[in-house]
């Protein structure tokens, strides 16, 4: 009788084929603990002014969440939280993940009032990845200011050309949208770097103070659904607003803004385009090269410059949907793996093995070609 | 960056709250009327004459699996993990409905959990004799492997203490 139990191995938790497999996450969070992150701010000015009683981000976002699960604000950290390599390491081992791709994950800069301070942020947390993280052979996404495009490009110029660093990591939000020309020149200086751009939700940028916003009451609307939308608006402004036309080798990664649109946007873009195709000749990009059109129908930038992280994946349980699902959403294209660790959305990389819609095509390319071909150095 | 004063409504594992006694009292009440209900088809007491201990598979001795925590088992085959509330030792499924989550993981410490709002990565629950997913805390009910919010449910096994032996029946 005894020997029919066995106590299990205490550490894998993703079933034993994810351990074979080579996984990029390019959705890990670090996050720093204030007073060592502080430690870095280069600018004593700015360095006495985060150090008051208010802290580095006193404005606070809306944090529905803290309603949404038992635990609370537990949300930012459901798994635990990382500071250091070592910490990334132990978290990794046992989700099977090989390669995170590292981010100074506090999301809620982008949400504060002062120019200045934020960008003094900005620069300590670059540091702080630099030494803490690609000096330790982690991969890992600089940080950039999307508040200041003119520090942004500093940033980039003063980082980027760090082994170690394969991305540029910012936020997407219901403010300006990244299709704006007032981001050109950090566009250019990611493509001369050959850095992707990704784009995370910003907690900071729930919708508030406006009248969709302050009715959202759950956070299934707020997280789950404004995500999402904010995700849509922004790439469909980048991809009409002639962004990929000027910056053809621009890669864009958005995080946590959902994929299951994907079919939706694809096939509307390219309906409304191809009918009324007139205006996007008077967009500033178009009046500046004298185009009258989109060089490629949108549908194709989508599927070129555009990716989108999955988690949390929320795959149909039934595989056959699931397939079609994946194949309408160009997911061997534009699908790349993200585990969001720590956050209470977690994905580890179940869903590839334990559901018979991917073929093997798709499964590597979403567990890492994908991210293989973008991220500079792979 | 971070506020630290998790309020009380974020701790409600067994060990966090002030409450302990009423917490034990509770889950002691829960426990009698489980065993009473199985007994209609299963006698679940040891002492009972009629207790079939042939039809029950040692995983543990109490001592092995720590108040508050769990352990995971294959059992004939079948992954189960047995918790232990207090002395009252519970066993269901050890895969999360969701996402397949080893449920026996749940209360693990986190990573630098000292930086953190709460110590656990889920948990059990005495008081409600629940544990919640370490991954995304899917509370599952330890007596009848439900989960409310979705009326998903998970195997659940007899659980019982037989001296110092943890015996489970699949
Ligand atoms: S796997 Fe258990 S709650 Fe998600």
């Amino acid at each position: 009788m005894a020997s029919s139990v066995k106590r299990l191995d205490a550490d894998a938790e993703v079933p034993d084929q994810a351990f074979e497999d080579h996984i990029i996450d390019m959705d890990f969070h670090v996050n720093p603990v204030e007073d060592e992150l502080l430690a870095y701010v280069e600018d004593d000015r700015a360095l006495d002014k985060l150090t008051t009683e208010f802290g580095a981000t006193p404005v606070v976002g809306k944090w529905d969440a803290a309603y949404g699960i038992k635990e609370g604000q537990e949300g930012l950290f459901t798994q635990g939280r990382a500071k250091y390599a070592a910490d990334v390491r132990e978290a990794c081992k046992n989700i099977a993940v090989d390669d995170p791709i590292v981010n100074p994950g506090i999301n809620n800069l982008n949400l504060q009032h002062h120019p200045v301070l934020k960008n003094a942020v900005a620069q300590a947390a670059n540091d702080y990845m630099l030494d803490n993280f690609v000096d330790e052979g982690v991969s890992t996404s600089m940080m950039v200011p999307k508040w200041d495009p003119d520090y942004a490009v500093e940033e980039i110029e003063r980082v980027a050309a760090e082994d170690g660093i394969v991305a540029a990591y910012s936020w997407f939000d219901p403010k300006v949208p990244w299709g704006n020309e007032q981001f050109d020149p950090v566009f250019e200086a990611l493509v001369e770097h050959d850095l992707p751009l990704l784009l995370h939700g910003s907690l900071a940028y729930w919708p508030q103070h406006s009248y969709i916003g302050d009715d959202m009451l759950t956070w299934t609307e707020v997280l789950g659904f404004d995500w999402p939308l904010h995700t849509m608006v922004n790439i469909v402004n980048m991809i009409m607003r002639g962004v990929f036309d000027k910056y053809p080798e621009l890669d864009v990664v958005f995080q946590e803004g959902g994929h299951w649109w994907v079919p939706f946007l694809r096939y509307r873009m390219d309906e409304f385009y191809e009918m009324h195709p007139d205006d996007v000749k008077i967009t500033p990009r178009k009046m500046d090269s004298g185009e009258e059109y989109l060089q490629r129908a949108p549908s194709e930038y989508l599927r070129d410059n555009i990716y989108v992280c999955t988690q949390p994946f929320a795959l149909p349980r039934n595989a056959g949907h699931a397939s079609d699902l994946l194949k309408l959403s160009m997911a061997e294209d534009m699908f790349i793996y993200s585990s969001d660790w720590p956050h209470q959305t977690l994905d580890p990389p179940t869903w590839f093995y334990t559901s018979n819609a991917f073929d093997d095509d798709t499964r590597e390319a979403v567990l890492h070609e994908n991210a293989e071909e973008i991220l500079r150095g792979y | 960056m971070n506020s630290d004063s998790p309020s009380d409504i974020t701790c409600d594992h067994g060990p966090c709250t002030g409450a302990a006694s009423d917490v034990e009292a509770a889950s002691d009440v829960e426990t009698e009327t489980e065993t009473a209900a199985d007994g209609g088809t299963t006698i679940t007491d040891p002492d009972d004459e009629a207790f079939d201990r042939e039809a029950f598979t040692k995983v543990a001795t109490v001592d092995e699996i720590p108040a508050g925590e769990g352990e995971g088992y294959t059992v004939k085959g079948i992954e189960i993990a047995v918790f232990n509330l207090d002395g009252d030792f519970y066993a269901i499924s050890n895969r999360c409905a969701h996402q397949r989550a080893p449920l026996h993981k749940a209360g693990d410490r986190k990573i630098n959990a000292e930086d953190t709002w709460t110590e656990k990565r889920g948990g059990v629950n005495v008081e409600d004799c629940t544990v919640s997913c370490p991954w995304h805390l899917w509370e599952w009910d330890l007596e009848t492997g439900v989960h409310e919010a979705s009326g998903k449910r998970i195997g659940s096994f007899d659980c019982v203490v037989d001296g110092e032996d943890v015996l489970v029946r699949i």
